[in-house]
């Protein structure tokens, strides 16, 4: 579970050493990122006609997406115009300052918050005429909450993940417990099975939470800050795990963080959302060298160094 | 197959027997001394003989038949109603003080009662405790409080349609509970002496009012709300860790919660219209279920929570009785009973 044991040249700090690595997909370097004013752009110059992903349905694609809420019947939009998608098998990184809308996006991609204009599609199918049910099938989330667990042992919590294909009695089969150790083994918490969930360290329980996701046994996994509270080793083995989940798995993992240098290294695809609540997308390396970072986080007292790939800081150094 | 279940750590039904059969023999125990005490003791044996269709004695056969029978019935809905409604509302609204109280069902009941003795023309002329009630009209007093609670229902139903966050449903029925109570108290406040003692009466709650014409009224509400609930219980499951996950995992969060707010109200509803605002009960037995099973498992917690109930009311019923001329009012009874039972529970498994 330490980075070393992951083989990915990505885990190599600093940028210039993963920009090759990004580079062997060159189908991934969309023309209309490579330049600043596009990077920044959420226009539809993201998605150029002649991208050759074109041709693949992606996991979850969004059109001229608004998001926000509505206050008594007016709506409130916090960022307008996002066009996006995450492809299967990718690890897609969403960073952002405080308060630009990760969550709201992140909860509206989830089908949790009805989007304010534009559309979502999963799998190529208007997410407005998937039911809660079917939905349940296509994308699993772990949302950054209050966990209330009561007596349920860390398996049991994992079981929630068979809920949309068990019946009203609940009834585990042989398939759903064996999609349950598989998930707990894939975590590495299989020896936690018969533990009490609320026994369990934040690192542990985040992991168990992940497992669950993936004991649903969905295209699409969405982690809500998964490294919120954790310390930096279990940081980076949730990183392994995003990774593994998306190239291993075949999952198309959406995951919002504030950890950018892990992002950065890991992630196939970065969203971010600048405080002015423009989104832009694009490879993490190019999004790195077009100040795009920079200009959403836009603190006075630090930068962001693209040589390195971590903030800095402007004062005495 | 208990081997593979028992190895994954998902084993409801292991945690499920003990207490099942515990209780339930528990709870067989109480009927029959439920039945033998009373204004006239029975002997423990001559219950069973009764009951076995041949009485020692012609008279003990027909107090069991004519009033025993019909309390103990009377005593095991309404434990097994409240039980299973404080579970439904505890793990729905995530709170472990939730109660049939507290989305103000049974204010609103009381309202209906209140309404009903103090603005209705009939004044009963008895004053003793219960024997004031029949003199009113029974199945009067118990239209009042469904026509009370019922609405109630209605209001948190409206409202819970309405808000997002179902902290705030609770909320909004503690508070239209305030509202109903402050409406009672008025109307207390400005009755005639006579009325006020009879409506006090009400308050402090019977099992000894339904007779078999009701019963089967009764039993109708409490099977009904409780058939609904077990239904349920993956969302109920869910629900305990939290609404967005639920909606997460394919469960139609809406559409579930009318189904269990209208099961509560009926389990509530139906209780309090038939014994009157029944307190402590359905806030106690789901904690002394969770305790016993130590399991987060509805379709466990719902049956055991029942049984719980069902315990408790015996227990107070029992000791209501046991006077022998004039019963104690049931309602302080249980707060009596309930509360070092369920602190000592809590005190000898303090591990979550």
């Amino acid at each position: 579970m330490t980075p070393t044991q992951n083989q990915s040249p990505r885990h190599v700090p600093g940028i210039p050493d993963i920009a090759p690595a990004n580079a062997d997909s060159s189908a991934r370097m969309r023309p209309g990122t490579a330049g600043l004013p596009a990077a920044h752009s959420s226009a539809g110059a993201v998605f150029p006609a002649s991208s050759p992903q074109q041709s693949a349905v992606p996991a979850i694609a969004a059109i001229g997406l608004s998001i926000g809420w509505k206050q008594r019947g007016a709506p409130a939009i916090l960022s307008s115009g996002i066009n996006l998608r995450a492809q299967q098998g990718h690890l897609t990184a969403l960073v952002g300052p405080n308060g630009a809308g990760k969550s709201t996006l992140l909860r509206t991609l989830a089908g949790l918050q009805p989007p304010l204009a534009g559309s979502i599609s999963l799998a190529g199918r208007d997410m407005a005429h998937i039911e809660v049910e079917e939905r349940a099938n296509l994308l699993a989330c772990v949302f950054n909450e209050r966990i209330e667990s009561g007596y349920l042992t860390v398996a049991e919590f994992v079981a929630f993940g068979r809920y949309p294909y068990t019946n009203a009695r609940n009834h585990l089969s042989a398939e759903d417990r064996r999609q349950i150790a598989d998930a707990l083994a894939l975590v590495g918490m299989s020896g936690f099975a018969r533990r009490s969930f609320a026994s369990l360290s934040d690192g542990e329980r985040q992991k168990v939470q992940i497992a669950r996701a993936v004991a649903q046994n969905t295209p699409i996994l969405m982690l809500d800050e998964p490294t919120a509270f954790l310390d930096a080793p279990s940081r980076i083995e949730i990183f392994d795990l995003a990774q593994r989940l998306a190239r291993q798995s075949h999952k198309a993992v959406i995951l919002c963080t504030h950890e950018i240098e892990l992002a950065l290294r890991s992630a196939d695809e970065l969203w971010i959302l600048d405080r002015t609540h423009h989104f832009a997308a694009g490879a993490p390396f190019v999004i790195a060298r077009s100040g795009a970072i920079d200009r959403a986080f836009n603190l006075p007292g630090v930068y962001f160094d693209s040589q390195s790939g971590t903030f800095r800081s402007r004062g005495i150094h | 197959m208990t081997d593979t279940l028992s190895s994954t750590g998902i084993d409801a039904r292991e945690r499920l027997w003990l207490p099942l059969a515990g209780l339930a023999a528990a709870a067989a125990v109480l009927s029959l001394i439920d039945i033998a005490v009373g204004s006239v003791r029975i002997p423990l044996a001559a219950v069973w003989q009764t009951l076995a269709g041949s009485p020692p004695r012609e008279e003990w056969g027909t107090i069991v038949h004519i009033f025993r029978l019909p309390k103990l019935l009377t005593t095991i809905l309404a434990g097994a109603g409240l039980a299973s409604a404080g579970l439904i509302l505890q793990s729905m609204f995530r709170n472990p003080l939730a109660g049939p109280d507290s989305l103000g069902i049974g204010a609103g009941a009381s309202i209906g009662v209140a309404l009903l003795m103090f603005m209705g023309g009939t004044a009963g002329s008895s004053s003793t405790l219960i024997g004031s009630l029949p003199s009113l009209g029974y199945l009067l007093l118990v239209i009042a409080a469904s026509l009370g609670a019922g609405a109630i229902l209605i209001i948190i139903l409206f409202i819970a349609r309405r808000i997002e966050q179902v902290v705030t449903v609770l909320i909004m029925g503690i508070l239209v509970g305030y509202l109903a109570s402050s409406i009672v108290s008025l109307l207390v406040y400005f009755g005639a002496p006579q009325k006020v003692q009879m409506y006090l009466a009400w308050t402090y709650g019977s099992f000894g009012g339904v007779t078999w014409k009701e019963i089967p009224w009764f039993a109708g509400a409490v099977i009904s709300g409780f058939a609904l609930a077990l239904c349920d219980t993956k969302a109920l499951n869910a629900f305990l860790v939290g609404e967005r996950f639920a909606a997460t995992i394919g469960i139609r969060v809406s559409a579930a919660r009318t189904r269990l707010l209208l099961a509560s109200a009926v389990l509530a509803g139906g209780v309090t219209a038939f014994c009157g605002p029944i307190a402590f009960l359905g806030i106690a037995a789901p904690h002394a279920a969770r305790l016993l099973t130590r399991s987060a498992e509805h379709r466990v917690l719902l049956p055991v929570s029942a049984l719980s109930g069902i315990c408790f009311a015996l227990l107070a019923d029992i000791l209501s009785s046991l006077p022998g001329k004039g019963m104690l009012p049931v309602n302080p009874l249980l707060a009596l009973i309930g509360a070092p039972l369920i602190i000592s529970l809590f005190l000898r498994k303090t591990e979550p």
